[in-house]
């Protein structure tokens, strides 16, 4: 019997028990649903982490944090201070291979931006220029804080979009106009890029951007009363084959610089890529062990119907058998049926998974990045349910093939 | 030993088929020995538990004798495989039950294409042949039908029709009428003493005597022995045990 009627056999078969079809498929369709909407969503979890990463900077940014200083130089705690513009001037004049250095401090109370009678919270930063390529920030219009401003100590903001928009109105001209914060009069001279409101929860995943006010970092200090201490220190290494190395001599620096008080960190964000694989990673077999497992309990369906149905079909083996069927052809049938209920399965799964990307993705984009569907897995999970089919199908069919023509012929 | 012109189409020699059932063996045909020659219409009776239906099994190749040679065509086949015994059913048997047996998914045209699709032939044959059958057996315009939209004697025209499809050298048939009517067992009948008048070779398993009396040959079966044979010409050659 050639391959293309028992296929044509096996669709007949499955046509013939439509519900019971659906029902033994229904494990296979949700295993490979299952199996292509995970590729799906750590694809899409991945690629977003790599994104929010590239939107602090991407790999080539240094942070140097605060740390509580080991316990082995508590007694030595009152000699110990925080970063100051010295240190990144000292690193920049230190180290080779730093390619922009962004001190920062940051208003932590009352950072708020008035605008006749109207009050706007925002993330106050007395920043640099350098801030805007390290923190991959993005200027929509005007422009960013100069280093004649920082030396001036000029009284000029930068304003996040969502702050700009709420105090003039969405389309009003934001540039030169006055404002104060802290009553100290600023005169805007720049506005940052809007990262659109989006999805059906409404928001950009990067939408904390929005609130990201700049003030010349030296204004800061002396207007602001923020204090000498920068809230953060990061550096750009363009060459990021160099990363390790600038890390290190930036660790040398600080730690002569500090008197050997070890109350910082030096991290680069590579160290985050590398835990996000591992997190992603570990995602993915977790969730793959669901997969698979929904996958065999599908193949277990299917092994289950096919002894019934062969059960059912003793007679008619019996009749095949007795006008000529080889045990080969009787195991080729029951494996082909096998397998085209597991194909269907595997196509109807795919078509499920597609669908719940679609429907998932466009609810939880607002708070989270889109999966992303690639034909690789998609692929991958229908090949999955085609080897359930084989594999499954193989004991009923080998049964089957062996029953003996006698007695499947006296069967009732 | 043979002294006919022609060989003999199935030779039973000293056939025995032992049945073992735990400790206990039942011999269900217990040295039979007979010879069919192509074109005989042959009747074979015997009480149920006589041994006709394990006759009928190792005849139509579903089976193998325990002892002993079953000659058909020549070749003996108590030594063949599973797969050789599964093509002679294909293509030297035709079968032929009081059940029918008819595949019930499937429209008459395509139960009797069945034996061509394991013999191996393309669309166009298959339909071609099982078209010709249908029109011998006067189904043509049933042919798309199921089995249950079918009359029982239209059933088993077409399971003759299936039986014939693939030229069989013997057709087996096991109580066909049984599950008919007398007027449509008469029809079938006729329609069996039409192919044997064609040149088919065929066994009737019956215990109808009045079907065995109509038959040119009995062979009457008892206790896994032949008790009769009324034989031919021909078959007064074969060597009774008894």
């Amino acid at each position: 019997m050639g391959l293309l009627q028992g296929i044509i056999v096996g669709f007949k078969e499955i046509l013939a028990h439509k519900l019971r079809s659906l029902l033994t498929m229904l494990g296979v369709i949700l295993g490979v649903a299952a199996l292509s909407t995970m590729f799906a969503f750590v694809e899409g979890m991945f690629s977003g982490w790599k994104q929010a990463i590239e939107e602090q900077g991407g790999i080539e940014k240094l942070s140097v944090d605060n740390n509580q200083i080991p316990e082995a130089q508590l007694p030595f705690q009152h000699m110990t201070r925080k970063r100051r513009r010295a240190d990144a001037t000292a690193v920049m004049l230190s180290v080779a291979g730093v390619s922009a250095v962004s001190p920062e401090v940051m208003l932590r109370e009352d950072a708020f931006v008035e605008y006749r009678g109207k009050r706007q919270w925002c993330e106050l930063v007395g920043a640099t220029d350098g801030i805007v390529p390290i923190g991959n920030h993005v200027l929509a219009e005007g422009r960013f804080i100069s280093d004649m401003d920082r030396k001036t100590g000029a009284r000029v903001v930068v304003l996040g979009s969502t702050v700009a928009a709420e105090l003039f109105g969405a389309r009003a001209p934001a540039l030169l106009r006055r404002v104060y914060i802290k009553g100290v009069p600023f005169r805007v001279i720049g506005v940052m890029h809007n990262y659109e409101l989006s999805g059906m929860g409404g928001g950009h995943f990067m939408q904390w951007k929005n609130r990201f006010t700049f003030v010349p970092l030296e204004t800061a200090i002396k207007r602001l009363g923020t204090g000498e201490d920068l809230s953060s220190l990061n550096f750009e290494v363009k060459d990021s084959a160099r990363l390790a190395k600038v890390a290190e001599a930036i660790r040398n620096t600080l730690f002569f610089l500090n008197r050997r008080i070890i109350n910082y960190s030096v991290r680069t964000n590579e160290e985050m890529l590398d835990r996000f694989s591992e997190i992603s990673g570990a995602f993915s077999i977790s969730l793959g062990i669901i997969a698979g497992i929904s996958l065999l309990v599908g193949g277990i369906g299917i092994m289950n119907i096919m002894l019934a149905s062969i059960n059912e079909r003793i007679r008619e083996i019996g009749i095949r058998k007795a006008i000529g069927a080889r045990e080969r052809d009787i195991m080729i049938q029951v494996l082909v049926e096998a397998v085209v209920l597991s194909l269907v399965g595997g196509l109807l799964g795919v078509c499920m998974s597609l669908f719940l990307t679609q429907t998932i993705g466009a609810i939880i984009s607002a708070t989270f990045s889109k999966p992303i569907v690639r034909v690789g897995p998609l692929v991958f999970s229908f090949c999955v349910s085609v080897v359930i089919g084989i594999a499954f199908g193989l004991y009923p069919a080998f049964k089957a093939a062996k029953l003996d023509p006698i007695e499947a012929l006296r069967y009732e | 030993m043979d002294t006919l012109p022609t060989d003999p189409l199935v030779a039973f020699r000293d056939v025995r088929k032992i049945y073992r059932m735990d400790a206990v063996q039942v011999a269900a045909l217990d040295g039979v020995s007979f010879t069919v020659h192509a074109g005989e219409l042959i009747a074979i009776t015997g009480p149920s538990g006589s041994g006709k239906s394990t006759l009928m099994h190792l005849l139509g190749c579903l089976d193998r004798p325990t002892t002993g040679a079953l000659m058909l065509e020549g070749r003996d086949i108590s030594r063949a495989s599973q797969n050789e015994l599964a093509r002679l059913r294909n293509q030297r048997i035709g079968f032929v039950f009081q059940s029918f047996n008819l595949l019930p998914r499937f429209n008459v045209l395509q139960n009797i294409e069945l034996p061509l699709t394991y013999a191996g032939n393309d669309h166009h044959t298959r339909r071609r042949k099982a078209m010709a059958m249908v029109a011998l057996v006067g189904l043509t315009d049933r042919a798309h039908h199921l089995p249950q939209q079918l009359s029982g004697g239209q059933r088993q025209r077409a399971a003759i029709a299936r039986a014939l499809v693939n030229d069989p050298a013997i057709i087996l048939a096991d109580e066909p009428t049984g599950n008919l009517d007398t007027k449509t067992g008469e029809q079938i009948l006729r329609l069996f003493e039409e192919l044997h008048g064609q040149g088919r070779t065929i066994l009737i398993v019956t215990h109808d005597h009045d079907i065995a009396a109509r038959t040119q040959r009995r062979i009457a079966l008892r206790d896994g022995l032949i008790v009769e044979d009324t034989g031919t010409a021909r078959s007064a050659f074969s060597v009774h045990r008894s």
